[in-house]
């Protein structure tokens, strides 16, 4: 039974993807179907960002995303949990439903671990890590930056606190300014301290990928949210002190 | 002439047909082995509790002794499946309440069993013996009890993975009083705390009992005291592993650990602490399984522990193994058939876990008899595909789970066609596959040009084009059972392949590119499929080329489902009227 389909059908299929003429219902066989591949090959690989991406080539919407609730439930952190701080648009959201697979009992388990306070592995949850930044494929989204450089989905970084023992972890994509980012780490880390907000005087520094230590402003803002690795912040009235981090 | 055999005999011949499978090819021979056979099949098995109708099955096996059910689709596992999608046991334990009061054993997986559904089971089958209950949700410890105290010849209750309005543990007390026929008991998926001296009395007065999964608000230092009374038993899940004990209560549980001379099976372990590694020592030259999902302790206590399991044919262990703990595994437990390792979110900025593809080419150098796998790593290589491949032709279930989508080979880039094609090839026994990381359509290629054995076949977020579902439906003969989601295709290859649909158990896609038109064409196309549509945030109007969120396409003798939620949508068959809502339960 021939079916004249177009392949096109979808909003989300863009024709451009099949410039090569491919069509399934002429039933090309095997061999000229592998220099169509190719090209599809190439493509693809153009999509993920591997090769530089034209600004105005269409990427297919990874649909289906949405925050995966189960880490936050437990969790006090109110950067995490005020929508109204977080900048984001659905694209840049970082957690996929349902992946990695794995069954609820044991993602219950883990959320349960990483949230209590003396566990070894007392972390958010998230597996996104900053330091693996030239092994892993970024998914390439529609770019509303100047950049045009694919950029991290999300990028969790250690925040330690002097005298605090627990460090914590944010997601510097979800700002868009050091003083946006500051303000909202004085108020989580205030929420766990006794201190008093408006009486202490913190100090930021950031250490970026090569090690160097930078202070707020040092770097615009959207090289600093590409590279930084490490935050530190102290406290009182004392000189800055660098912390050393194992 | 008359050639028939007696139906005696046949009837006799029969009953050495324990496979399902055999059983359903004798059926189709002719009607007199039909009837012969369906006469005489003691376990009914089927797969999608919708492909049937309930009164069908109870009609047609008149000396059914057990019933074993699937409901929902497996990516539910994941929580792709919206709360109150169906898989409803009630239809089906009331049609056999009714039908076969005989019936000794059910298992279900995946579905919705209410209190109600248990009352039932509980009121109706006096010779009842068996419940496993696998993912099931719905019920509460109220309906536990029931079976409990109403089943008197109860042998198995069996709660894997359920979710259970857990009201506390007086459930326990309501077996019964003088003796019990227990031979297996798992709550380990419990929540709330069972008093010890409930706990003790139970097993005191359960001689059979064979298997106890304990749930992990049983205490460390209560163990021994249980395991004294059950010194017989061959499977054991314990409670919580890290609670604080004294040297005394060590050298107890120790002792009473010792004395389980038969113990094959070792699980539960939840948070085992280093330090109570010793304490397992005995058991664990003799264990066969061993599951230390739970046990967090780091790669040199696992080596400490694995280096002594000699016999293990499965192991189930977190990515804290490590590739050197695997290595270690790979020299020790030459008998390892089932090996999965799960991820345990531990922080890769701290560089305390090193699971890399490594771990697994060890793996499957060493043990060789593996032939079931499921792994979840960062990334993998291409490279080390092709020697697991070359390494285990005897594959029968692979499933890798690179966790970062898209990921590619990092050493090459490359896609990871390449290394699935090795492992198609050379794995011709290959039943079950899950493949992950980057992917492109020449990969599906290859596994519907090798995987001829093929049964079922997981893909998420691969491909680039209708042709990848192409080569799959056309090429994997055997195939049963495909799940697909975030792939970037969808109508053509359908509609092409819809005969196909009709010789599989399911298919489901969710995220892909499937048109609503396509699935109305598929549906009037094929009289025997469900074609359901599900949409939380169904559109007002649905003109032809609008997407749909996910699809679950099956074959059923059963016409469309009369319980579909508001989110689910079956494609009605006749072209004018579109979707169906049949009435909503």
């Amino acid at each position: 039974m021939e079916l004249d389909l177009d392949l096109s059908l979808s909003p989300h299929t863009n024709s451009s993807h099949f410039e090569s003429g491919f069509d399934l219902n002429k039933h090309c066989p095997i061999e000229s179907v592998a220099s169509c591949l190719d090209t599809k090959h190439s493509r693809f690989q153009t999509m993920l960002g591997l090769v530089n991406i034209e600004e105005k080539f269409y990427v297919p919407k990874l649909r289906s995303f949405s925050l995966n609730s189960q880490p936050n439930e437990e969790d006090e952190d109110p950067l995490e949990s005020e929508p109204s701080s977080i900048v984001f648009d659905e694209e840049e959201n970082s957690e996929i439903f349902g992946q990695p697979p794995v069954k609820s009992c044991m993602t219950k388990y883990h959320n349960y671990r990483h949230h209590s306070r003396n566990h070894p592995y007392h972390h958010h949850g998230r597996r996104i890590n900053a330091s693996n930044l030239t092994t892993t494929i970024e998914r390439v989204r529609p770019s509303s930056s100047s950049s045009t450089t694919p950029s991290r989905s999300s990028l969790y970084v250690k925040v330690k606190m002097d005298g605090v023992a627990i460090a914590r972890k944010v997601d510097i994509k979800l700002f868009n300014s050091y003083e946006s980012l500051t303000n909202s780490l004085i108020t989580m880390f205030s929420q766990y301290q006794d201190c008093d907000r408006e009486d202490t005087n913190y100090k930021f520094t950031f250490q970026g990928k090569e090690g160097d230590w930078l202070l707020p402003g040092d770097v615009q803002w959207t090289i600093f949210a590409e590279s930084v690795h490490r935050i530190s912040i102290t406290r009182d009235l004392s000189v800055c002190v660098y912390n050393t981090f194992i | 002439m008359d050639r028939r055999f007696p139906f005696k005999v046949l009837e006799h011949i029969f009953s050495f047909l324990d496979v399902n499978e055999d059983r359903n090819s004798v059926s189709m021979v002719c009607k007199s082995w039909f009837e012969t056979e369906r006469r005489t099949r003691k376990r009914v098995f089927v797969g999608n509790c919708y492909a049937v109708s309930p009164l069908k099955v109870a009609r047609r096996f008149p000396k059914m002794r057990s019933l074993t059910l699937k409901g929902k689709p497996h990516f539910a596992d994941y929580n792709l499946v919206p709360d109150g999608w169906g898989g409803y046991a009630w239809p089906w334990i009331e049609a056999m309440a009714a039908r076969r009061p005989l019936l000794e054993e059910i298992r279900l997986k995946r579905m919705v069993v209410t209190d109600e559904c248990l009352e039932k089971i509980a009121a109706s089958f006096r010779d009842f013996k068996s419940l496993v209950l696998t993912s099931c949700e719905g019920f509460s410890t109220d309906g536990i009890a029931a079976v409990a105290s109403t089943c008197r010849k109860l042998r198995d209750l069996e709660l894997r993975e359920c979710i259970v309005d857990d009201l506390g543990g007086d459930w326990l007390t309501y077996f019964p009083e003088t003796s019990t026929s227990l031979a297996s008991l798992d709550f380990s998926c419990l929540d709330s705390e069972v008093k010890l001296s409930d706990l003790e009395r139970l097993l005191s007065r359960s001689p059979n009992l064979k298997s106890l999964k304990l749930n992990r608000s049983v205490t460390l230092d209560v163990l021994a005291s249980l395991l004294r009374r059950a010194p017989q038993l061959v499977e054991l899940g314990t409670g919580s592993f890290s609670d604080e004990l004294d040297p005394e209560e060590i050298s107890k549980l120790t002792k009473a650990l010792s004395e389980l001379k038969q113990l094959k099976s070792l699980s539960g372990l939840w948070d085992l602490l280093p330090e109570y590694i010793p304490v397992l020592y005995s058991v664990c030259p003799r264990l066969t399984s061993l599951n230390l999902s739970y046990a967090t302790v780091q790669m040199p206590d696992l080596i400490d522990l694995l280096s002594r399991c000699s016999k293990l044919q499965k192991l189930w262990v977190m990515d804290l193994i490590e590739d050197k703990g695997l290595k270690t595994v790979a020299l020790c437990c030459k008998e390892l058939r089932e090996l999965r390792v799960f991820p345990s979110g531990a922080d890769l900025d701290e560089t305390d876990v090193t699971l890399t593809e490594q771990g697994l080419v060890s793996v499957s150098e060493g043990c060789q008899k593996l032939e079931s796998v499921l792994y979840f790593c960062v990334q993998f290589t291409n490279a080390a595909l092709v020697s697991i491949a070359k390494n285990r032709p005897n594959f029968r279930c692979f499933r890798l789970c690179v966790m970062e989508p898209f990921a590619p080979d990092y050493r090459t880039q490359q896609p990871l066609d390449e290394g699935f094609k090795a492992i198609v090839e050379r794995c011709k026994d290959l039943r079950r596959l899950s493949v992950s990381g980057l992917l492109t359509d020449k990969a599906f290629e290859y596994i519907g040009v090798h995987a001829k054995k093929l049964r079922m076949l997981s893909i998420a977020f691969a491909g680039d084009s209708d042709l990848m579902l192409h080569h799959l439906l056309s090429g994997c003969e055997r195939l049963k059972k495909l799940e697909i989601r975030d792939c970037p295709f969808g109508d053509t290859a359908l509609l092409e392949n819809a005969a196909k649909l009709e010789t599989m158990r399911s298919l489901w896609m969710s995220s892909c590119f499937v048109s609503f038109g396509a699935c109305k064409q598929l549906s009037q196309k094929m009289p025997r499929l469900n074609v359901e549509v599900i949409d939380e945030h169904p559109p007002k109007t649905r003109p032809d080329s609008s997407p749909v969120e996910r699809i679950y396409i099956y074959r059923t003798v059963a016409g469309p489902r009369q319980d579909t939620p508001e989110f689910v949508w079956t494609i009605h068959k006749n072209p004018e009227v579109g979707v169906s809502r049949l009435s909503i339960r």
